[in-house]
């Protein structure tokens, strides 16, 4: 049987019942994804393992809870997701979004700022905004842009309808454009 | 590389301890046992919720609680003094325990929450409303003058349908004097001055076994009525039915 060739279900199906080390195939699917989700939130590369580390033990502590006609991606991400949240509450101390450059252009492409702005100076305000932004409007949109997943996947994590879901970006793309237009014109005077 | 290093350790870590043993999957019976007990208890919070909506509505239709409102807002006093407040409470609350749980099932998986609490409201109250058409809270509230079984849970909240007002009174003629009435209550039998009434003479003939509500204010244990109407036994059917309980006459139903 080759890992490669079986889905994220047919792999958990066998780990519940035959074969725990397959686990293992698991693992090397989602470390990055969720690493790299993760760190929207949690800045400190330590706490971002630990945090990362206990998403595995949860998920597989909890494979018999898992729902097979669902998918599994939406369900290793709502953990994610739920102990993101619990971190955020244990440091409730404000951290600064960091954003690579592919995650910068696509911000800057999707909110549509014009050309007014320094391209060095906006990176750092866009960080800022969405530092400042309700967890509610970050969340979405961190896994619309950034993520890459689907209104229906956003629905399954955040475990919120599907018109929610695009309420919420809609809403957290504008907030985030107003923001960065208000921090603009306080330095500019 | 230093990347690829961190991802092989983390794996590995993970991997010895399920290995290992330390790291242990869930028994499927303990997520089958958490669902089944949060249904269960979701179940029966609804069932409470739709039995304490019923006994608000046979409170209300049994007790002299609306009779004063027919003395308009004169009779409010009277009205809040004997609302069933602590059945509204329990209703109240096993409404929001109900709430909360199904927020925590598949059953409002994805779904708007205003939605679910709306379509459960309606259920709760139309449920409630059907049962107030059979006889189980005239059941209940006989094992509360019984004191035995179900009884003995609910006698709490239908007690206050029977206790003594400050500014409101209902029970049967027992004597007529000048100015006063004797009135045989679920309590013992009142005095009521009539001497301070806002509308005279009487707006009936007083006759002993006669059943009336009025209202007004309490002193020790003499009731001064403001106003006084007859009523109906079919009106305030807890109160016929206490009277003759304590009077060691149980007629009907019991």
């Amino acid at each position: 049987m080759d890992p490669l060739r079986l889905s994220d279900e047919q792999i958990i199906e066998v780990v519940r019942v035959e074969n725990k080390g397959l686990y293992s195939e698991i693992i090397k699917r989602y470390q990055s994804k969720l690493s790299h989700y993760l760190r929207k939130f949690i800045y400190n590369p330590d706490e971002l393992e630990d945090v990362l580390q206990t998403v595995f033990i949860k998920t597989y502590k909890n494979l018999f809870s898992f729902n097979m006609n669902k998918k599994f991606s939406s369900w290793i991400y709502k953990i994610a997701h739920n102990e993101a949240i619990n971190y955020i509450r244990k440091n409730s101390a404000s951290h600064q979004v960091s954003l690579d450059k592919v995650e910068y252009q696509i911000i800057d492409k999707n909110i549509d700022l014009g050309k007014n702005f320094d391209q060095i100076l906006l990176k750092k305000q866009i960080e800022n905004s969405l530092s400042q932004l309700k967890l509610k409007y970050r969340e979405p949109l961190i896994l619309f842009f950034f993520e890459q997943k689907s209104y229906e996947e956003i629905s399954d994590i955040l475990r919120i309808p599907k018109s929610t879901v695009g309420t919420l970006i809609s809403r957290g793309k504008k907030m985030l454009k107003e923001k960065i237009i208000i921090d603009k014109l306080y330095e500019s005077e | 590389m230093n990347q690829n290093n961190n991802t092989k350790e983390l794996e590995k870590k993970i991997m010895s301890g399920i290995k290992s043993g330390k790291i242990k999957l869930r028994s499927k019976y303990i997520f089958w046992a958490k669902k089944l007990g949060l249904n269960s208890v979701l179940s029966l919070s609804i069932i409470l919720a739709i039995l304490f909506f019923n006994l608000v509505l046979f409170y209300m239709k049994s007790t002299d609680n609306l009779g004063y409102l027919s003395f308009g807002k004169n009779g409010l006093l009277a009205f809040l003094e004997s609302f069933p407040y602590s059945l509204i409470i329990v209703f109240a609350l096993f409404l929001l325990i109900a709430g909360y749980l199904i927020t925590k099932t598949d059953w409002s998986y994805k779904k708007e929450f205003k939605y679910i609490a709306l379509i459960l409201v309606i259920i709760i109250l139309l449920a409630g409303s059907i049962l107030a058409s059979t006889n189980l809270s005239e059941n209940i509230e006989r094992q509360v003058f019984l004191n035995k079984g179900t009884g003995l849970f609910f006698k709490p909240f239908f007690k206050r349908g029977l206790n003594l007002r400050g500014s409101g009174l209902v029970g049967e003629i027992y004597e007529i004097g000048k100015n006063y009435l004797i009135i045989d209550t679920p309590k013992g039998k009142q005095y009521l001055d009539l001497s301070q009434l806002r509308h005279k003479p009487l707006p009936f003939k007083p006759e002993e076994g006669q059943l009336i509500i009025a209202i007004g204010a309490r002193k020790d244990d003499i009731f001064t009525a403001y106003k006084i109407r007859l009523t109906k036994k079919n009106e305030c059917p807890m109160i016929k039915r206490g009277i003759h309980i304590f009077k060691n006459e149980i007629k009907s139903p019991y």
